[in-house]
């Protein structure tokens, strides 16, 4: 199946490098439509027409300071942890509501409450209203674009961290990273980040430090931006070997 | 591809060729390691099928599972001039490049790699890390804001970069263009070509404890090494997250074997490769 005319993204063994593709072609794409919305906002204040494309959005930037725009774009979609406090928020307020009225069923006595307002009080009923409530009043669509533009934006530094060979860029991402894997479920991947970190704290030496910083990628040709991750470099021999040595075995 | 090129030798000869290239690669990688230079393994399973079907998970009795590997010459350049600064974030680096020259060039440490006293804390304050520790402030306080910028800006100049230039402040300044960071508290690498030695193919699956053992000795032997020459050294290993789970489980439950099978000298590190991987699945799982 092909996405966005790759082919090897939706496989059973997905392609890395259509994938490392896509992913990197649906963040421009993404803080593309941010820059855009802004820009859109910015156009319809100023009484101009709308912004849908990226040749309407040349003509907005090359009239108004796009420093501004870029500031604006960041403020409102790369804040860390706006898509928990959107989500916090909104749970707040759905819990706010069911509490005002239970509080009004209780006042009532007894006997004058109707059947459906004693399964209203019930703690059964109160999760499932306010899950159902919750999903209602969040915009899951934005919540969930905010999480993914965070996580590529990582990913995004981290590739090209590697390919650039800034080894200081990669140690801080790696960090934010391992949350990441915790919050997917990659438990196994969690545990190799924590041991290279608590090793890197507490057991290397300022001297092992020193070494991996250098070493944690290769450079086969020794051309600039043309730095490998370690393991990638034996996948290429893999690769060698099975289309030459192993063919002719 | 000789023979594209004009060039005509007989079938034997590019072979024979390759093989001598090949021995001597081998006897310049087993100088280097006798000669205590400090290195690196790599290795990473290599399966494949008897006949030209797919692999799958119904055909695995006809797959080929054997293991490839390189070896990585550690490349130990000199700190930056801007780290001899005192106030320099990477002020630690010239003292721990003076300590590995000299442990290098002093008779005492002479051996295979690095003295692992050099390289690990002898007795390390593990109850020190702290949580917190594990996801600095810094990361997201300082580094995350600065990529943010540096990488929207990219896609920004990508897009518009003829725009870009046209609109003027009312002080008649062109706004900057945000950079990714690269100030010297992010490292960066010099280029040079890394010193890389392929080994052969090994005809072992490295899938269990005893293949990892078994692959660990074979290629000592290709390096013309014993594990007892290993004894208080750091050779640092590299693989995949489940062959360093293994290399683990090989220094903590093989308890029984004599101490120079039990790999204390092995500094285990993850593969980015497929660290970027693991990333690319958790975006997946979480989005699609």
């Amino acid at each position: 199946m092909n996405i966005l005319g790759r082919s090897g993204v939706n496989e059973n063994i997905p392609d890395f490098n259509a994938c490392n593709r896509f992913v990197l072609q649906v963040f421009d794409a993404l803080v593309l439509a941010a820059l855009i919305t802004i820009a859109n906002e910015w156009s319809k204040s100023a009484g101009k027409g709308r912004v849908k494309t990226v040749n309407q959005l040349h003509k907005v930037v090359e009239q108004n300071n796009w420093a501004d725009l870029l500031e604006e774009m960041v403020r409102r979609f790369f804040p860390m942890s706006k898509a928990h406090f959107l989500r916090s928020k909104s749970q707040a307020a759905v819990l706010h509501a069911y509490l005002a009225k239970r509080e009004e069923i209780m006042a009532k006595k007894k006997s004058e409450r109707t059947t459906q307002e004693i399964e209203f009080s019930t703690a059964k009923y109160k999760e499932k209203y306010l899950a159902e409530r919750c999903l209602e009043s969040r915009d899951i669509v934005y919540e969930n674009a905010l999480i993914m533009l965070q996580q590529m934006l990582v990913y995004k530094d981290f590739h090209d961290a590697m390919r650039g060979g800034h080894p200081g860029r990669m140690e801080k991402d790696l960090e934010i990273a391992m949350v990441m894997f915790a919050g997917c479920g990659k438990s196994n991947y969690v545990k190799e980040m924590m041991e290279q970190q608590i090793d890197r704290l507490a057991v290397w030496t300022p001297e092992h430090a020193y070494l991996e910083l250098n070493n944690c990628v290769v450079n086969p040709s020794g051309k600039p931006r043309k730095w490998v991750a370690r393991d990638e470099f034996n996948e290429v021999i893999n690769l060698m070997a099975s289309d030459t040595v192993l063919s002719h075995s | 591809m000789l023979n594209q090129l004009g060039i005509i030798c007989s079938y034997d000869t590019s072979p024979r060729a390759m093989c001598k290239f090949g021995l001597s690669q081998v006897q310049e990688m087993q100088e280097k390691v006798a000669g205590g230079e400090s290195f690196m393994l790599c290795w990473d399973n290599l399966v494949r099928t008897e006949k030209k079907e797919e692999e799958t998970l119904y055909n695995r009795c006809e797959l080929l599972s054997m293991t490839s590997g390189y070896v990585q010459f550690l490349h130990i350049p000199p700190p930056p001039l801007s780290a001899t600064n005192r106030n320099s974030p990477n002020h630690w680096m010239v003292n721990a490049y003076k300590n590995i020259m000299n442990a290098m060039q002093s008779n005492q440490n002479r051996g295979i790699g690095l003295p692992k006293c050099l390289l690990e804390v002898k007795e390390p304050q593990l109850d020190t890390v702290i949580p917190f520790d594990l996801l600095s402030m810094d990361s997201i306080q300082k580094h995350q804001p600065l990529i943010v910028y540096g990488h929207t800006a990219r896609i920004l100049q990508r897009f518009c970069s003829r725009s870009l230039s046209v609109y003027q402040a009312p002080d008649g300044r062109h706004p900057v263009l945000p950079s990714v960071p690269d100030g010297p508290e992010y490292y960066t690498i010099p280029e040079v070509k890394s010193s890389l030695y392929i080994l052969r193919i090994f005809d072992v699956d490295e899938i269990t404890l005893d293949g990892t053992s078994r692959l660990v000795d074979l290629m000592m032997e290709e390096l013309n090494i014993t594990a007892e020459d290993l004894n208080n050294r750091h050779v640092d290993m590299v693989g995949n997250q489940l062959s360093n789970a293994r290399v683990r489980s090989l220094q903590q439950l093989r308890l029984w074997d004599y101490s120079k099978h039990r790999m204390a000298f092995a500094g285990i590190k993850p593969g980015n490769f497929h660290v970027c991987l693991a990333f690319i699945d958790a975006i997946f799982r979480c989005n699609c």
